[in-house]
């Protein structure tokens, strides 16, 4: 730059301008018309001359503005190009990158916008942004660029990508082909672009890095376009290299990665060069051959060959160098310590980056598990086998076709074909029926299984042997129907038997039925009678049910009577007793004298109270005996006392009737319900008493010993024997029920209860556990005998 | 005078008991409860009591056990009058401490004579020999 060179003009300019200053302040002054006019032209003159100085100064200042300002923009350029690199060298990740040098070109270059785009492959031919920088505000999403030869793909991205070569719009106004997106793009302040495309090492383009500036022509000059380019170039280039970096790192990694996993792998892996020499052995090779990788390394893979399984090394190295792997080939190996394994080998070829194969990968995997187990099946099967050949029932399994597909020799010899004759062949062509025999294992086939099925199977001879046949499904592992096993059994002896039996049978049967006939006519008259006895046991079932019904009934409501009784007596005693003390007070004159008529009925009151307590008395004891609610409460006590005792009650009545009374009775100790036989006793005492007008009355004990019992278990009777009026035999009977008393003369006149010896026969039986006996003669007198055990339980 | 206190809720049996014990020249303590009995057997003294064994309050039993655990109590006869109803429960009256029993209905004519003749009293003889 000259500044020199605009400040010279610009005086000249002024000076000129003086001068017509001068020249027109002399108009002004008094001249002549002429003088005026000569130098009006001389004005007009130097003005036109020096417009066109100005004109061309003017011209001349605008190009070095320009220049001045391209040479800054490629000032700029140059700096971005450098920190574009700085950033190519740095950069680990893509996408950072991009974004990056998007930014850096719009920052440092002052462009309005940058993008990145890579050329997708797809229908579209679309051209993907990747990354961008500056003012941006929608402009890509709405662009849709593309590289095909379409309106859109005309713009200089467009043509960038197809051609590869650079392309620009110098003005979105006026370039035709932008019309497409002259709007947004002016909107958003582009007046300029410029695409250059981005190209791999091959030089094929894979993208575009397209810019935009606010000013029209901005990529005019061939020395921005050719900065531009290089630029684009680096950027390709660091994308390339980053993209080897990653690509290299990544090798690595699944390099390493296999590496951990063929020596973490449970079978021997080991690399052999194509001689057989060992060049890599991992620790499951270790492990199953007992060789650390220092031994072996560089040594011969015959090592580990057993002596007569040498050949297989070189058959193996022939293969691998054809390129054809071998695969679990199952084989035996020596361990170092010289024990053999068995073992499954698989073996591939290692290739070169060109295919030329350079090595052998071995590997490993430890069968020998596997090989004994598979020996003990073996042996298993071949038992189970001998057990299905050993059977005499001929055993076939048929296929769903019908077809056999094994036997065991049980059915060789009954159809007298070999095995291999039979596999294969239909099963049912060995039956002399062929139709039931399919019928038979189609049966099989739909229900599972078959029982007994009868048929008749043909030796190719013609002899025939009826079979009974047993089948059933068989399934493999996964449950689904594989087959039918089908037993057959020989029952030609059975039949022979059965045919015997049959002949017996028919004949017994003739006799059978001509007895039967016989029978079933005696049977007939039998039935008969039998139905006639039939209605009337019957008729005697219902009666007795209905009796059973009635008789528990009438238990019940005797049971309730007894009850009834035995409470509502107890109650009646308290006022009669009141009735009876009060009259003995009132008839013994303890409160005052009484006149003999007076002390006759008071005499009545009591005698009909002590009856009426009595009766009372008994009638209580009798409920509770019947209801079962009477119990025996034993005590130790002499018998002799307790005579006395009960003597002593009817001495008084004894003496009044002016009787004899004669007592022979025993010490005898006995244990028993006291009170209760002091009541009996009393009871036949009364009676006797009662029922004698002249003569006495004897009370006798004995003690009698049990036959067979033991000494403690003796009986004690007691007879109370009287000179009374005794009882017709007839009558004896009716003599302990209760209420009756016997039609006499004296029946009036004496008091009875009607209770008294069926209440001293119960209490004998059931509180003492003894009994009670009469016998008498009329018109002389009665003896009655109560026999009780002297020890109650 | 020879006193016998008699434990009875029934007054017409009160009645009876007092002519039968009056007319052998006992002067009759009556008392009607359980409870009064047991007040009177300690305050009174009797020669002996008659105890009936249902009463309204304390029953007879509970009576005498009270009478034979106070301090007063020096073996005096109780002897326990029981229902018929009772009979299975001698053994329970003897347990309370009663001498003797007697079972209902009472004879006025021979009650005293028998008492006399349990408790070995003879006449206005008004010693006590008990019975072992």
């Amino acid at each position: 730059v000259r500044p020199e060179l605009v400040i010279i003009p610009k005086l000249t300019n002024v000076f000129a301008v003086i001068v017509v200053l001068f020249i027109l302040l002399r108009r002004w002054l008094p001249q002549e018309e002429h003088e005026k006019a000569q130098l009006n032209a001389l004005v007009q003159e130097q003005i036109s001359e020096l417009a066109e100085i100005n004109n061309k100064l003017r011209i001349e200042i605008t190009e070095r503005k320009r220049a001045e300002e391209a040479l800054r923009r490629l000032n700029r350029e140059l700096r971005a190009r450098s920190n574009c690199n700085r950033i190519l060298m740095q950069a680990e990740d893509e996408q950072e990158l991009l974004n990056e040098i998007c930014h850096v070109i719009c920052d440092e270059a002052g462009y309005r916008m940058t993008w990145v785009g890579y050329a997708d492959d797809d229908d579209a031919k679309s051209v993907r942004p990747v990354a961008w920088g500056g003012v941006e505000e929608g402009y890509l999403a709405e662009a849709n660029i593309t590289w095909a030869d379409t309106e859109r793909g005309r713009g200089p991205t467009g043509t960038a990508v197809r051609t590869g070569k650079t392309a620009c719009f110098q003005d979105f106004e006026t370039d035709s082909k932008a019309a497409v997106w002259r709007d947004k793009a002016l909107q958003r302040g582009y007046r300029s672009s410029i695409a250059i495309a981005l190209r791999d090492e091959s030089g094929n383009t894979f993208g575009v890095l397209t810019i935009y500036s606010t000013e029209s022509n901005a990529f005019a000059t061939t020395e921005e376009i050719r900065l531009l380019e290089e630029l684009a170039g680096d950027l390709a280039f660091g994308i390339t290299a980053l993209r080897n970096r990653i690509e290299r790192k990544r090798a690595e990694e699944s390099l390493n990665h296999l590496a951990a996993i063929v020596e973490s792998s449970d079978d021997a892996i080991i690399g052999k060069s194509l001689d057989g020499n060992i060049l890599s052995w991992n620790k499951g090779a270790e492990r199953l051959y007992g060789y650390r990788e220092e031994e072996v390394k560089g040594r011969s893979i015959s090592i580990l060959i057993p002596q007569e399984l040498v050949g297989e090394l070189s058959n193996f190295l022939e293969s691998i160098k054809n390129g054809k792997p071998i695969e679990h080939y199952e084989t035996s190996r020596l361990r170092k310590d010289g024990s053999r394994i068995e073992v499954s080998v698989t073996i591939s070829p290692i290739c070169d980056s060109c295919g030329k194969v350079v090595g052998a990968s071995t590997i490993a995997r430890d069968i020998t598990a596997r090989k004994q187990m598979e020996e003990k099946l073996r042996l298993a099967n071949a038992y189970n086998r001998s057990l299905i050949e050993a059977s005499l029932d001929p055993l076939v399994t048929i296929d769903a076709d019908g077809r056999i597909t094994d036997v065991n020799a049980a059915t060789e010899s009954v159809t007298g074909c070999s095995r291999s004759e039979l596999i294969g062949t239909d099963f049912s062509d060995y039956f002399t029926v062929p139709g039931d025999a399919r019928t038979s294992y189609r049966q099989v086939f739909r229900e599972g299984m078959v029982k007994d099925y009868p048929l008749e199977l043909k030796h190719r001879d013609g002899l025939v042997t009826p079979v009974l046949y047993n089948a059933s499904v068989y399934r493999d592992e996964a449950g689904d129907v594989v087959g039918v096993f089908a037993a057959a059994r020989d029952i030609t002896e059975r039949r022979k038997a059965e045919l015997e039996l049959q002949k017996l049978n028919e004949e017994l049967e003739q006799r059978v039925k001509e007895r039967t006939a016989d029978l079933n006519k005696r049977s007939a008259e039998l039935t008969e009678s039998k139905g006639a006895l039939m209605n009337i046991v019957e008729d005697l079932n219902e009666k007795t049910i209905e009796l059973e019904q009635a008789n528990s009934k009438l238990q019940e409501l005797d049971r309730l009577k007894s009850m009834f009784i035995a409470s509502m007596s107890h109650e009646l005693r308290t006022p009669l007793n009141s009735v009876i003390g009060f009259s003995s007070v009132l008839l013994n004159e303890w409160v005052g004298p009484i006149n003999a008529e007076q002390k006759e009925n008071l005499a009545i009151i009591l005698r009909s109270g002590k009856h009426l307590l009595n009766l009372i008395n008994d009638v209580i004891d009798v409920s509770k005996i019947e209801a079962g609610k009477i119990e025996s409460t034993p005590e130790e006590f002499d018998l002799h006392d307790l005579i006395f005792e009960a003597v002593s009650l009817v001495k008084k009545e004894l003496e009044e009737k002016g009787l004899v009374l004669r007592v022979a009775a025993a010490h005898q100790q006995m244990r028993t319900d006291r009170r209760r036989l002091l009541q009996c006793v009393l009871n036949l005492l009364s009676n006797a008493v009662k029922f004698t007008e002249q003569g006495g009355v004897t009370v006798e004990t004995r003690i009698v010993q049990v036959s067979g019992e033991k000494p403690e278990a003796c009986v004690a009777e007691i007879s109370v024997t009287d000179t009374g009026i005794g009882i017709r035999e007839e009558e004896i009977g009716k003599m302990f029920q209760p209420f009756v008393r016997l039609f006499s003369p004296l029946q009036s006149i004496v008091p009875g209860t009607g209770l008294g010896l069926y209440l001293t026969r119960k209490l004998a039986a059931e509180v003492l556990k003894g009994d009670i006996m009469l016998t008498s003669e009329y018109g002389k007198g009665s003896r009655l005998t109560l026999r009780i055990p002297v020890r109650l339980p | 005078m020879k006193k016998v206190l008699v434990v009875e809720d029934n007054k017409d049996n009160m009645r009876l008991i007092t002519y039968a014990f009056e007319r052998s020249g006992y002067k009759v303590i009556p008392a009607e409860t359980g409870e009064e009995g047991v007040e009177l057997a300690i305050r009174e003294r009797p020669l002996f009591i008659i105890m009936d064994i249902n009463l309204p309050d304390i029953d007879g039993l509970e009576a005498t056990r009270r009478i034979r655990a106070s301090e007063a109590d020096d073996d005096i006869p109780i002897i326990a009058i029981t229902s018929f109803a009772m009979y299975g429960d001698r053994s329970k009256i003897l347990d309370a401490g009663c001498t003797a029993y007697f079972e209902k209905p009472i004879d006025p004519l021979t009650i005293v004579d028998k008492i006399h003749l349990l408790l070995g009293l003879t006449g206005n003889n008004a010693t006590v020999n008990e019975e072992q």
